[in-house]
């Protein structure tokens, strides 16, 4: 039964409020004045389930190799008390690719941010505690790289919040079920809403360029026994991601020996052995840690051999 | 609004009862009731769309109430300077049809006029035209009911 004449106004009149109205008529009579007070009748004011949800995101969340935390809003616009089933849909169409979900919570400290193991978190299927009406809540969606996206490719995920004690059309009536002793009813929004937010891969690429120049005793470039071979390894990432633990190894050549402590990167020696520092080397090959290492980074590691 | 039209009946009065008796049994009966106005939508079959009053079942904010005083002269003696006040009720707004249909007060009922003549002073002394949303009572006059006269006032306002 929809009986609405009017824009919503805020969250309303709170469900169990009592609406009461009663008239007095004043008169006169045989040269009497008289006071006469109406009935008083009585409308209890039942339970409106509405909800809004919203991305908070203003714009495509970057998603690299680790986690990407998706922020929702979630705002019951009824007058009542209500929790609300969430449900995430990361596979929807007219994206490049579906993020996977690793988890959803909402901000129970309240801080607009997401606290990892601190934020409860909402089991599948799981509704969100009472939400005053009028309030929001804070919630968040975690997600991680699935599939083989490329760089810059985006993935959209859906959250849909719906009214636990029920949804459906407008004027939609559950019996008894509404806070303050009254129906609940769904309004306008139906007691059911979503909101999309986005992801963009970025996602880093390496590309390993070698070279050699050899010199030897000569002055010129023959590979002669005695001639010094010096190895260079330009390692870069391109995209807008970033690669982690990159560690670059190479193996010593056959026929040839390891010059110690020969061992650069970025112009700077390294020591052979396995220390503090990003390389180590031995007679059987090198190896350097990089690291982390940005998009649009690039590192060069040398080494040199002799030829036996 | 839903001033009926007047049904003048002939009641069985006891001529018998004296003025006093009269007086204390209230010869004026003051009925309220409330129903609930329901938006039939246009159809695809070219019906506009229409409000039915129906048994208040479900009422939530944004619903529209219909409230209704019904009175009746059910003494033997014509009434006169007959005067039915009712206070908005708190939690609703008074439409706008109704705010303009009759006199108001929008000071607790103090002072009385049509709407459109009242205004409302702001902080700084300035004063904007009253709305329906500023007013607190409504009143109707009847300057004589004649006895067996009976009719009904009203007026609709929006759950808040």
């Amino acid at each position: 039964m929809l009986s609405v004449s009017a824009p919503a106004l805020a969250a309303g009149v709170a469900a169990g409020t009592l609406i009461e109205n009663t008239a007095t008529a004043t008169y006169t009579t045989g040269g009497d004045p008289e006071t006469v007070d109406s009935n008083t009748v009585s409308i209890l004011v039942d339970e409106l389930l509405d909800v809004e949800v919203s991305s908070l995101d203003a714009s495509a969340v970057p998603l690299g190799g680790g986690n990407a935390v998706l922020s929702f809003e979630v705002t019951n616009t009824g007058n009542g008390p209500e929790a609300f089933e969430l449900t995430v849909d990361p596979a929807l169409s007219g994206d490049d690719f579906n993020p996977a979900v690793s988890l959803v919570a909402y901000d129970s400290n309240g801080n607009d941010v997401y606290d990892s193991g601190v934020d409860t978190v909402i089991p599948t299927g799981g509704a969100t505690p009472l939400i005053d009406a009028d309030d929001s809540l804070r919630i968040f969606v975690v997600v991680t790289l699935a599939g083989s996206p490329a760089d810059g490719d985006t993935g959209d995920v859906d959250l849909t919040a719906t009214a636990a004690t029920g949804s459906g059309p407008a004027g939609t009536v559950f019996a008894g079920a509404g806070d303050g002793g009254g129906d609940a009813v769904t309004g306008t929004t139906t007691a059911e809403d979503d909101d999309i937010g986005t992801v963009i891969a970025e996602i880093g690429v390496v590309s390993l360029v070698k070279s050699a120049e050899i010199s030897n005793p000569n002055g010129d470039d023959e590979a002669v026994p005695g001639a010094t071979v010096t190895f260079s390894i330009v390692a870069s990432v391109s995209g807008t991601g970033s690669v982690d633990d990159l560690v670059v190894a190479d193996t010593i050549p056959t026929g040839t020996t390891y010059v110690a402590s020969s061992l650069t990167l970025d112009s700077a020696s390294l020591t052979d052995g396995a220390d503090a520092d990003e390389g180590e080397a031995s007679g059987a090959g090198i190896e350097v840690d990089l690291g982390t290492v940005a998009g649009g980074d690039s590192h060069t590691i040398e080494f040199s051999v002799t030829i036996d | 609004m839903i001033f009926k039209a007047l049904i003048a009946t002939l009641a069985a009065v006891s001529m018998a009862a004296p003025g006093a008796a009269m007086a204390q049994e209230k010869p004026v009966s003051l009925a309220s009731d409330v129903k609930l106005v329901r938006v039939i939508p246009a159809t695809a079959q070219g019906d506009a769309a229409k409000t039915e009053l129906v048994e208040p079942a479900s009422v939530v904010p944004g619903d529209t109430l219909a409230f209704s005083i019904s009175y009746r002269n059910a003494g033997g003696e014509p009434v006169t300077d007959f005067v039915i006040v009712n206070p908005v009720p708190a939690n609703v707004q008074l439409s706008d049809e109704s705010a303009a249909a009759s006199e108001v007060s929008i000071d607790g009922g103090k002072n009385w006029g049509m709407l459109a003549s009242l205004t409302v002073a702001d902080a700084e002394g300035a004063e904007r035209p009253a709305t329906a949303a500023d007013v607190t009572h409504l009143r109707w006059k009847i300057a004589l009911l004649t006895p067996g006269e009976s009719g009904s006032a009203g007026f609709r306002a929006i759950v808040r």
